[in-house]
């Protein structure tokens, strides 16, 4: 800070010295400085008695009482620091807090729920064949070679119904008797079941101790349920 | 007044150790917030808002000065009122300065003292009401509130020289406008 100068010349004391000596700011060697300055400035010391005139009054001004009390009303949630946590943990959310620090009854009922649910999965992905290992359909019935062919529908003399070409004519075939083909007999149309079925379950190991964990479950809840009644 | 022991049972919310330092600070602030704004009503809004926020964040206040922690709050509420107030700036000013409360207070005044006293009063409002807001929030905590340049300075987040520099030129501001109306002056100030 620049004892003298700015503003009022360089042989004058700054405002900001003028200030600080009445607030006895400065430090001792800069205070006897300006005190002997101010022995031999009448500018400077009217300045300084001015300004202290300010502060006078401005340090009278009354104190304002206030106009009511400002407490706060008691709050309806209760503000309490969070406890330290490290920066790597989440802040827990509100609402899940019962679901963050769950009772022994809670979690019984909730692997309970979960069992039943992975098992209501795992059934309906077997049985749907979503699950489980994929095999090729299996054929009931004897393969028709010539399924076109029928009373109805002969098979026409330019294409080989089965190999899709011109049949070869015979050496003789110009005066060879015309000899009816034999005719297939009609067969059944073909029949494919599906490879998953309720009874060909191929997770059965699974769908069963998933049955036991929930039926375990369940049952574990029921006793807790009644031990907590009874108490 | 044990203010640690209130401030840490505060945090535990408990609003009851809280109000009895809202009771102790509440003049403080209310009187920084007249000054700064001029309008009681909104210098009852601000120091309503000061102390609800204060309790709402008093788990960030770690340690420290609690009074230079609150008038930060007001003085930061102060701003924003005056920055979205301009334009409302002089309108409860008249209403201010009538208030009774609003005046140097001395026993025994002749009719004349206490109008003399009044104008005073009136006029040094108009002149704070002049002066740049961080001037006059310099003026006002140092000055009316007889806060340290220290405390100031963590009130208004600034560093010490910064409050000294404004400090003195709202205390030149002040002068140069008090020197026009010198017989409005206390007879012991205008005669020291």
């Amino acid at each position: 800070m620049r004892l003298f100068g700015e503003g009022f010349g360089d042989r004058h004391c700054s405002l900001e010295t003028v200030s600080s000596f009445l607030d006895g700011a400065l430090r001792e060697r800069e205070m006897q400085r300006v005190e002997s300055h101010l022995a031999s400035c009448t500018d400077c010391a009217q300045h300084i008695e001015e300004m202290r005139s300010v502060v006078g009054v401005l340090r009278m001004m009354p104190t304002v009482p206030a106009p009511r009390s400002f407490a706060i009303p008691a709050p309806a949630r209760v503000f309490v620091a969070e406890p330290a946590r490290p920066w790597w943990q989440p802040a827990p959310i509100a609402g899940l807090r019962a679901l963050t620090m769950p009772s022994p009854m809670t979690s019984v009922r909730a692997m309970a729920a979960a069992a039943a649910l992975a098992l209501a999965v795992v059934f309906a992905g077997d049985v749907s064949g979503i699950i489980g290992t994929p095999e090729a359909p299996v054929q009931v019935g004897i393969q028709d070679p010539n399924p076109l062919v029928g009373p109805g529908n002969p098979p026409g003399p330019e294409q080989n119904p089965i190999l899709g070409e011109p049949p070869v004519p015979a050496p003789d075939a110009g005066n060879a008797p015309v000899v009816d083909a034999p005719v297939a007999e009609p067969t059944a149309p073909e029949a494919t079941l599906p490879v998953h079925s309720w009874y060909r379950l191929e997770l059965w190991p699974l769908e069963l101790g998933l049955l036991a964990l929930t039926a375990a479950m369940a049952a574990f809840s029921i006793i807790l349920r009644r031990r907590t009644s009874s108490s | 007044m044990d203010e640690q022991a209130l401030l840490q049972a505060s945090k535990s919310g408990d609003a009851g150790a809280f109000n009895r330092l809202v009771e102790h600070y509440q003049t403080s602030i209310y009187n920084v917030s007249l000054r700064m704004v001029g309008d009681a009503a909104v210098a009852e809004d601000i120091t309503q808002e000061t102390f609800v926020s204060a309790f709402r964040a008093l788990h960030t206040f770690s340690a420290g000065n609690f009074r230079a922690w609150l008038f930060r709050i007001a003085t930061n509420a102060c701003r924003d009122h005056l920055r979205s107030a301009q334009v409302r700036r002089n309108t409860s000013l008249d209403a201010l300065v009538e208030s009774s409360s609003f005046s140097f207070t001395s026993e025994q005044e002749t009719p004349e003292e206490y109008a003399v006293r009044r104008e005073l009063s009136s006029f040094i409002q108009q002149s704070l009401s002049t002066l740049p807001t961080d001037q006059r929030m310099v003026l006002i905590l140092v000055d009316i509130q007889a806060l340290s340049y220290e405390e100031a300075a963590r009130a208004l987040k600034t560093p010490v020289g910064t409050v000294k520099s404004r400090l003195s030129r709202a205390r030149e501001a002040m002068r140069a406008a008090l020197s026009t109306q010198r017989e409005l002056l206390p007879a012991q100030i205008r005669s020291g």
